[in-house]
């Protein structure tokens, strides 16, 4: 059976499934953004001293004077075609929305893959020591971490390890990507925009010190937040295929037991907890934006809250847009890893 | 299979009464030495201590939440302020007490609007099936992908700052929770004998959805209600961390720490310590209830489907 | 006739479980001889599948198990884990009820013989390769098929697969475990034939578990019926099926649809709960020629015939 063949068709169909849920997304963004409120402009004016005149010119420039029936093709076709106009706020005034997007977009797919590293690490250790020791003190614990660590307040956790481990200890800098003082420590060479690849294909150790100096507390707060339904999900699936009727039949193979261990109860349990980690990005991402603002993390999330601030409309609009983007991709990537690892899944 | 059906007979001692409700009761105080049950007595003792703090906050908190002490601001805990003063001077005891009443009533909205809509859409969506039931599914889940915060945030800034703004905000967030699972336990309980049963007698539709189906759904309710809540604080609170949640000065766990981290680098570890112990005691609580509850009920509704 | 090949003594396997001790084979003795087929027959829950599973060493942890179980003279009990492993597969296999869930998804089936092979022995992947491919195309198997998942085949093709999967290091003794329960009636003849053809083929022991008479007849050599984790009779099949001495196997014979009557008996009642068994014999609550010495005394298994035993008080009568 040509494996290779079926795999590509098996992603081009994910690609395709796929659309309905973007196209859904925007729809739903596009009905909060200028349906929900009136008009969006009114509304983000409020805080503001503007002639009407002013307002209605930038109404005119954004499209939002028309009826919602000639602005929705209109913004499914800046969507599409990338054009999300320019910034209106104070601080990005006149530059491109998409171009400030791509600028802070690394800092952010940073702290999300430190966080998703962490969350890895810590949900499926703790997950295989409980599933490994059923009902002993070791899976009491492990299912009470898994039960708390989800409800502590992302924001809270990157407080307190600021506290102890910035404030207090000193071990790791209390916030910022990268050391604060450009002319002193310049930052890596711009290349992928992520500090830590930067700096390791720039050749300079030092500033991947710096930069994972930096990653780390950030990482870890969000990583262990996360990391709480990683725990859940493997320790429930690997008591799942432990007592699964495949391995017991494998014990009467007399298949050795860390084959029947690795082979047939770890890989089986690791099935499902990809067809769910693509959930896990939403809340991934959320907790990003709040773990930005924590640690004065200059990427998506800030970008976000300061157009907020600064009442930047297309701005606003440009970010969520893109983060839509990112989701929709991110569970198309995660359809076809696991088409690679379960072969049921495809065909 | 001796030990599948030992096991079976073990995990169900459960005497048969008349309805799953009463079943649940049984279950609950029959299991509460064990780590689920104990999970939701703890549960349910947190989450009626915090009711009664949010409602008698007024009675109970030393002082004022809003009024400043003259004192030098940022006071380490002391006896006349047990969780010391804010950068303002503000007790913050009272102002976590208060922080309680917000908190309660942002998710109390939240979760029964999103209950309101997503209950009977996923009730409707589960028995009517077909095309309708996928597209609505589609919709939903694709609201569930996108990272729940960045939308409230989106329509509190457009709903402006206030409790019921909030958690209107917030509602959008958990509709897709309540549709989805009221949708499919309904396709379950739509397959089961006591429905066909009901079709036979020549019962219609609408009868059999609100009086058969709706009425065994709801047991799954509890579960999802408590799950949600404990994230809909957190998500309350991380609304006001941002900004986007309630104005100042009102007492507000979220807004509180938002001040706090500010003045982190000070020291001033009181400000920021007590209003995050609060959230998480309050959300622990109900998630304890909430995980008791579905490990006690899952087997349970499990049987029910078999 | 030459000694037996597995001798089981006086076996005892206690569950454990939150409500209690489930005493799931009480005292349960049985010879299988080299060649033969021996049949298990019982209703479900009897302990039928225990039996299979404590004979390979498999139970559940913190599962109570006392006795003897002697392979060819070898005291499995008292192996070391590596040596019992060593056994399991390749001088005893068992095939399972389900063939559906018994293979490992992610695995091809090709992948299973290998690793299968080489747990035992020290063999290339090649050589490993060859015999599987021989051991499929035996079971009517199609070779090119060797490279496919589990999900792809049919219930009757993988039960096919775990025959040739537990032939394939040729074991002295197979335990097949209610084969063709799960499979419908015409897969179910065809396994059957291969079991037929087994045993002119290869010089092999088999231990057939099933709750169906009909099977047995077509089948065994040998047969015991198992009532509530105790044996209650054991024989020939001729011996058996002609004088059933059990009360219980009565029942049981008699619950085969009768081809001229086309009348059906059932025994009336359910098995009893193993964590609490009813005293003295286990089957009197059901038995309509039960005497208050069954509710007192447990009767012990006797030999009515040459080498047809019962378990019932009253077993000369039925002679």
């Amino acid at each position: 059976m040509p494996k290779q063949g079926s795999l590509l068709a098996y992603t081009v169909s994910r690609l395709i499934l796929a659309l309905p849920t973007l196209l859904i997304l925007l729809t739903v963004l596009f009905l909060v953004l200028r349906i929900l409120p009136g008009d969006p402009v009114s509304a983000l004016e409020a805080g503001r001293h503007r002639s009407i005149r002013d307002i209605a010119a930038d109404k005119a420039r954004l499209g939002l004077d028309q009826p919602w029936w000639i602005q929705y093709p209109v913004y499914l076709g800046q969507v599409f075609s990338g054009n999300f106009g320019v910034s209106l706020g104070s601080l990005y005034l006149g530059q491109p929305v998409l171009g400030v997007i791509a600028q802070k977009l690394p800092a952010t797919i940073e702290l999300a893959i430190g966080g998703m590293i962490v969350a890895t690490i810590m949900g499926v250790g703790t997950g295989v020591l409980g599933g490994a020791n059923r009902d002993k003190l070791p899976d009491v614990i492990v299912r009470l971490y898994g039960g708390i660590i989800w409800v502590i307040p992302v924001f809270w956790l990157g407080l307190m390890l600021q506290l102890v481990f910035a404030v207090g200890l000193h071990w790791f800098p209390p916030n910022l990507r990268y050391a604060a003082d450009p002319v002193i420590y310049p930052p890596p060479t711009h290349i992928t925009g992520l500090y830590t690849l930067d700096s390791l294909l720039e050749g300079s150790l030092d500033k991947f010190a710096i930069s994972i100096d930096h990653l780390f507390l950030p990482s870890l707060t969000l990583g262990l937040v996360v990391s709480g339904f990683f725990t859940r999900t493997v320790r429930a699936n690997l008591l799942r295929t432990i007592n699964s009727d495949y391995v017991e039949a494998a014990r009467a193979r007399g298949v050795p037991e860390p084959f029947i261990v690795l082979r047939y109860a770890f890989r089986n349990a690791l099935i499902p907890i990809v067809t769910i980690l693509g959930l896990q990005f939403a809340i991934l991402f959320a907790g990003a934006v709040l773990t930005e603002k924590t640690f004065s993390w200059d990427g998506m999330g800030t970008l976000l809250l300061n157009s907020i601030d600064s009442r930047d409309y297309a701005m606003i609009q440009g970010t969520v847009v893109v983060y839509a983007f990112i989701i929709v991709i991110i569970s198309v990537i995660i359809d076809v890893i696991n088409g690679l690892i379960d072969p049921r899944v495809r065909y | 299979m001796t030990e599948a059906a030992a096991q079976q007979q073990t995990e169900q001692p459960l005497e048969r009464s008349s309805s799953s409700v009463g079943r649940l009761l049984d279950l609950l105080i029959q299991q509460r030495r064990s780590l689920a049950g104990a999970m939701f007595w703890i549960g349910v003792v947190v989450f009626f201590s915090f009711i009664f703090i949010g409602l008698a906050a007024p009675l109970i908190a030393p002082y004022n939440p809003q009024s400043i002490f003259l004192t030098p601001p940022s006071q380490p805990p002391t006896l006349q302020h047990l969780m010391g003063t804010d950068d303002l001077g503000r007790d913050i005891f009272s102002r976590v007490l208060w922080g309680t009443r917000s908190s309660l009533e942002i998710v109390a909205i939240g979760s029964v609007l999103a209950l309101i809509v997503g209950f009977p859409v996923g009730l409707f969506s589960g028995y009517v099936g077909g095309w309708i039931d996928r597209g609505l599914v589609l919709v939903m889940d694709s609201v569930y992908a996108f990272p729940g915060l960045l939308l409230a945030a989106i329509v509190a800034l457009f709903l402006g700052k206030g409790v019921f703004n909030i958690g209107i905000a917030i509602t959008v967030i958990y509709v897709p929770t309540y549709f989805r699972v009221t949708r499919n336990h309904t396709i379950s309980v739509r397959e089961e004998t006591f429905v066909e049963a009901a079709r036979a007698l020549g019962a219609n539709s609408m009868t059999i959805l609100w009086s058969y189906i709706a009425y065994q759904v709801l047991i799954s309710i509890p579960v999802v209600f408590s799950l949600s809540a404990a994230d809909a604080i957190l998500t309350a609170a991380g609304l006001s961390f941002l900004g986007l949640g309630l104005e100042r000065p009102a007492p507000d766990w979220g807004l509180d720490l938002s001040d706090a981290q500010k003045f982190l680098s000070s020291g001033a570890w009181w400000s920021s310590v007590f209003p995050g112990v609060m959230i998480i005691i309050f959300t622990v609580g109900i998630a304890f209830l909430g995980e008791g509850l579905s490990d006690i009920a899952n087997p349970l509704l499990r049987k029910e489907r078999a | 006739m030459t000694g037996p090949l597995l001798r089981v003594q006086d076996l005892y396997v206690h569950y454990s479980t939150r409500r209690g001790y489930v005493r799931a084979l009480e005292g349960i003795t049985l010879d299988v001889y080299p060649s033969e087929t021996l049949g298990i027959v019982g209703e479900t829950g009897c302990g039928k599948s225990t039996l299979g599973k404590a004979i390979l060493g498999i139970l559940p942890p913190r599962t109570r198990v006392s006795g003897q179980i002697l392979l060819a003279g070898v005291e499995l009990t008292k192996l070391r884990r590596e040596e019992y492993r060593m056994i399991r597969g390749k001088d005893i296999a068992l095939i399972f009820q389900d063939p559906m869930t018994r293979l490992n998804p992610l695995m091809t089936i090709e992948d299973h013989f290998i690793e299968e092979i080489q747990s035992h022995e020290n063999v290339s992947k090649n050589m490993a390769r060859e015999r599987a491919r021989e051991a499929l195309v035996s079971m009517g198997i199609h070779e090119s098929r060797i490279k496919n998942y589990p999900h792809e085949f049919s219930g009757g093709m993988r039960q096919r697969i775990m025959i040739a999967m537990a032939l394939v290091l040729k074991p002295s003794l197979l335990i097949a475990d209610e084969p063709t329960t799960s499979l419908d009636v015409i897969v179910e003849s065809q396994i059957l034939e291969v079991f037929h053809d087994l045993k002119r083929g290869y010089k092999m022991s088999l231990l057939l578990i099933t709750h169906n008479m009909g099977t047995v007849a077509e089948v065994c050599d040998r047969v015991a019926v198992l009532y509530a984790g105790r044996l209650v009779e054991i024989g020939s099949v001729k011996q058996v099926f002609h004088k059933p001495l059990h009360p219980y196997t009565q029942g049981l014979l008699a619950s085969i649809i009768h081809l001229e009557t086309k009348e059906l008996h059932s025994i009336e009642g359910s098995p009893p709960d193993l964590i609490s068994p009813p005293e003295g014999c286990h089957f009197h609550p059901r038995c309509q020629f039960a005497q208050p010495i069954c509710v007192e005394k447990d009767p012990p298994l006797e030999e009515f015939e040459p080498g047809h035993f019962a378990a019932c008080h009253f077993g000369d009568k039925f002679l």
